[in-house]
């Protein structure tokens, strides 16, 4: 039997080997110039693909902020009252070291290198019961007014360091640490770490921060993290604040954050 | 149709064909339609149809097993005497098939390889989301290995069998540039407004596909005006696979060399300046850190960059018959890039803000699909432009000109957030409504108004240039075939 290797060169003397296929080419013809929106049925498909996907992206993204619970500053549990309210200017009502500033344009808290630095709660600290449930809403100033990235820190914690701390980046990231002991930073420890879309990376755009303790003997207590409005995760925390915790906000550490209004209510129950 | 009753002249036929069979019977020549004639050759019979014996018996009975061999109707030269001969015919492959299913084989396999990668990366960015992550930058790294990287690989199987079938491929269209472009002005509008009027974009999922358009309709709408300006030069299997090409396999190449570069500039500046931590403050850099991030930005991530944007259409650089057709293909690559690079990398660490960035890199596919397209075109110039006028002038200048474009650009980031009165000033915003731009995106959109000027003065050449002659014909190296057309038109079914 004898075959013929495909690319063996052509012999016109050969009756017996076939000649080379035509050259197949991956163009057609040269096309006359286009006209109009989409022409040719293929251009008109796609084009009519492109306007669906388009309306649907627009529409999806209109109604994003109602897909998400999206919650008011002033929104709290029935039953709790506001027990503090301040816009923090050349406040005396948060203590701390030098890290802790208080400025006319808020509260103006450093981090050390390193390590984070707090302001912790103390008007009318008697009356704080943490372990009633509470709430407090902070705003921010843009990062753009800070001379250090900006790192906002909020932890409710014990002379004994229990508790919890909740610590943000300026990229969005956050860590929710339900014990203040550990170092929740590194993974596989205890906490939540990511990131949220509800924060406002750009350094001209202010956000906001909320944080709810709803206290529960049978189910465990539940933190939940406010970011902008927009509810960012919530977690079960064994902490009992019963008594002797207080509330302390502040920066991470090599980092900033300037507190423009702070807001906390609590339970009378 | 006539018959013929000898086959052709042949000066030297093989002697054991002389011996057993010197003259074959008549038949009749039934030439396929779809086959021109052949100019200066006789015409072999086609069997098409073999007239009845007399009497409707066979005389041939006994070969009756080798009717297997004679696929008439598949093989127009089909050899007329194999019922004769236990012969097998292979037909020839047309010079340049064989590189072609070689590609083609390698675009189903990577195309293969790309979903495997891409669905592994997608599922674990997955279980992220599924535990309840609400961050635009798990959800777009999702996104993107799923489409990129699964789906692109998906349409690089669907091309790459075609192209081992040998089927044509029509030439690629898109609709007309200003539709893109006012599409890609309704989305930056409604991002823009939905920005205002929430404090919170809710779910990620939900501002997910607007995201994704706001990098892909600013990259379509210049495919698209490329496209149109150079007449639709080459075919929709080219540009597809090098859009993917771009948005996969090239990404991926990209970072494992700028990974290395990094490391590389890093022992660098380390040599020059021994340290423990190998880490840059950036509101105090020292000139050593600087020269390193130029390094970096303005040298090493160009080269890599610019290099391996190009490589899908320099597979493809013996296919294609035009500079037109190396140009789109080099700049769909491109805008694949810059697609895959704004939405998985940098427009989902803007979060709530991810407009803000959007819009800073509107024109970034204009400088990867430039860039990538000016790097194919000088390789096109390097390696087919024999007879060109300046050839290697040409080759090497548009190589030159994409490493310089993209220095320049990352050059220019680098500069403007240095600190000091310039980057200060330049970091001040300038307001839409309430949305802060910073006054260097205006430096930037500057630059892109340059680019697109240049993407403009190049194609408008380039659709003024013609096909190159030398790349239709066979080579001279195959002796004296017949004349057949030089490449049949998409369509016409050729193998």
């Amino acid at each position: 039997m004898m075959t013929y290797p495909p690319n063996a060169p052509w012999n016109p003397y050969n009756p017996f080997m076939p000649p080379p296929a035509p050259v197949t080419s991956e163009e057609g013809p040269t096309q006359q110039p286009q006209r109009g929106l989409w022409p040719g049925r293929y251009t008109k498909i796609t084009g009519i693909v492109i306007i669906a996907i388009t309306a649907v992206a627009i529409l999806a993204a209109a109604l994003g902020p109602f897909l998400a619970m999206q919650v008011s500053p002033m929104t709290v549990p029935s039953g709790w009252q506001k027990v503090y309210d301040s816009n923090l200017q050349n406040t005396s009502d948060w203590t701390g070291d030098g890290g802790c500033n208080s400025t006319s344009s808020g509260l103006d808290v450093n981090g050390i290198s390193g390590s984070a630095d707090v302001c912790t709660y103390a008007a009318n600290s008697n009356n704080v019961l943490t372990g009633n449930g509470f709430q407090l809403n902070l705003s921010l100033a843009p990062e753009s007014k800070l001379q250090s990235p900006l790192a906002p820190v909020v932890q409710v914690t014990d002379s004994a360091g229990d508790g919890f701390y909740v610590a943000f980046d300026d990229t969005g990231n956050y860590i929710l640490c339900p014990d203040a002991n550990a170092d929740c930073s590194t993974l596989g420890t205890a906490g939540i770490r990511d990131s949220t879309v509800a924060w406002h990376t750009d350094g001209y755009v202010a956000n906001t921060l909320a944080i709810r303790y709803i206290p529960n003997q049978n189910t465990g207590s539940v933190l939940t993290l406010f970011v902008n409005g927009q509810e960012v995760t919530s977690h079960l925390v064994s902490a009992d604040l019963s008594s002797g915790f207080s509330i302390a906000i502040g920066a991470n550490g090599d980092s900033e954050a300037l507190y423009t209004s702070a807001t906390l209510y609590m339970s009378n129950n | 149709m006539g018959q013929l009753t000898q086959p052709p002249a042949a000066p030297a036929t093989p002697p054991a064909v002389a011996a057993s069979n010197a003259q074959p019977p008549a038949v009749p020549a039934v030439r396929p339609s779809t086959v021109p004639a052949a100019p200066g050759y006789p015409a072999y019979p086609q069997g098409m149809a073999y007239p009845a014996y007399p009497g409707g018996v066979s005389p041939y009975q006994a070969y009756n097993p080798y009717a297997a061999y004679m696929p008439y109707g598949v093989y127009p030269y089909a050899n007329p005497w194999a019922v004769y001969y236990p012969m097998v015919v292979v037909p020839r492959r047309a010079p340049g098939e064989t590189y072609a299913l070689t590609v083609s084989w390698i675009v189903t396999i990577a195309g293969g390889l790309s979903i495997a990668c891409g669905l592994l990366i997608s599922i674990l960015t997955f279980i992220s989301i599924l535990r309840g992550s609400n961050s635009l930058t798990s959800v777009d790294t999702f996104i993107s290995f799923l489409i990129g990287p699964v789906v692109g690989g998906a349409f690089a199987i669907y091309y790459g069998i075609r192209g081992i079938q040998r089927k044509p491929s029509p030439r690629f269209a898109l609709p007309n540039p200003l539709l893109f472009l006012g599409l890609t002005a309704l989305v930056y509008i409604a991002a823009i407004a939905v920005w205002h009027l929430s404090t919170g974009p809710g779910s990620a999922f939900a501002s997910l596909p607007l995201v994704v358009l706001s990098a892909a309709l600013p990259s379509l709408t210049i495919l698209s005006f490329a496209t149109w300006r150079l007449h639709n030069p080459t075919s929709r299997r080219h540009v597809w696979m090098s859009f993917i090409y771009g948005s996969t396999l090239a990404i991926l190449i990209a970072l494992i060399l700028n990974t290395i570069g990094e490391i590389v500039v890093l022992i660098f500046e380390i040599s020059l300046e021994p340290r423990t931590v190998p880490s840059v403050n950036p509101s105090s850099p020292d000139n050593i850190q600087i020269i390193g991030a130029l390094l970096l930005l303005s040298v090493v991530a160009p080269l890599v960059e610019e290099g391996v944007k190009p490589l899908g259409t320099v597979l493809s650089l013996w296919r294609l018959r035009s500079p037109a057709s190396a140009f789109l293909m080099g700049l769909a690559a491109g805008c694949g890039f810059g697609i895959f690079e704004s939405v998985s990398i940098y427009i989902g660490q803007g979060q709530a803000d991810w407009v803000v960035v959007a819009l800073e890199r509107v024109g970034s596919s204009l400088l990867h699909g430039l860039g990538a397209g000016m790097g194919a075109l000088g390789w096109y110039y390097l390696f087919r432009g024999k007879g060109v006028r300046l050839r290697w002038w040409r080759g090497f200048g548009c190589l030159a000109y994409a490493l310089f474009q993209h220095g320049l650009f990352n050059g220019m980031a680098l500069v403007t957030s240095l600190p000091g009165p310039v980057s200060t000033w330049l970091q001040q915003p300038v307001y839409i409504a309430q949305l802060p731009l910073y006054r260097a995106s205006f430096l930037f959109f500057i630059f892109y108004a340059a680019i697109l000027t240049v993407l403009v003065i190049v194609t408008g050449r380039l659709a003024r240039t013609p096909r190159s002659p030398e790349t239709a014909p066979p080579p001279a190296s195959v002796p004296s075939a017949p004349s057949y057309p030089a490449a049949t038109p998409v369509g016409s079914g050729a193998r």
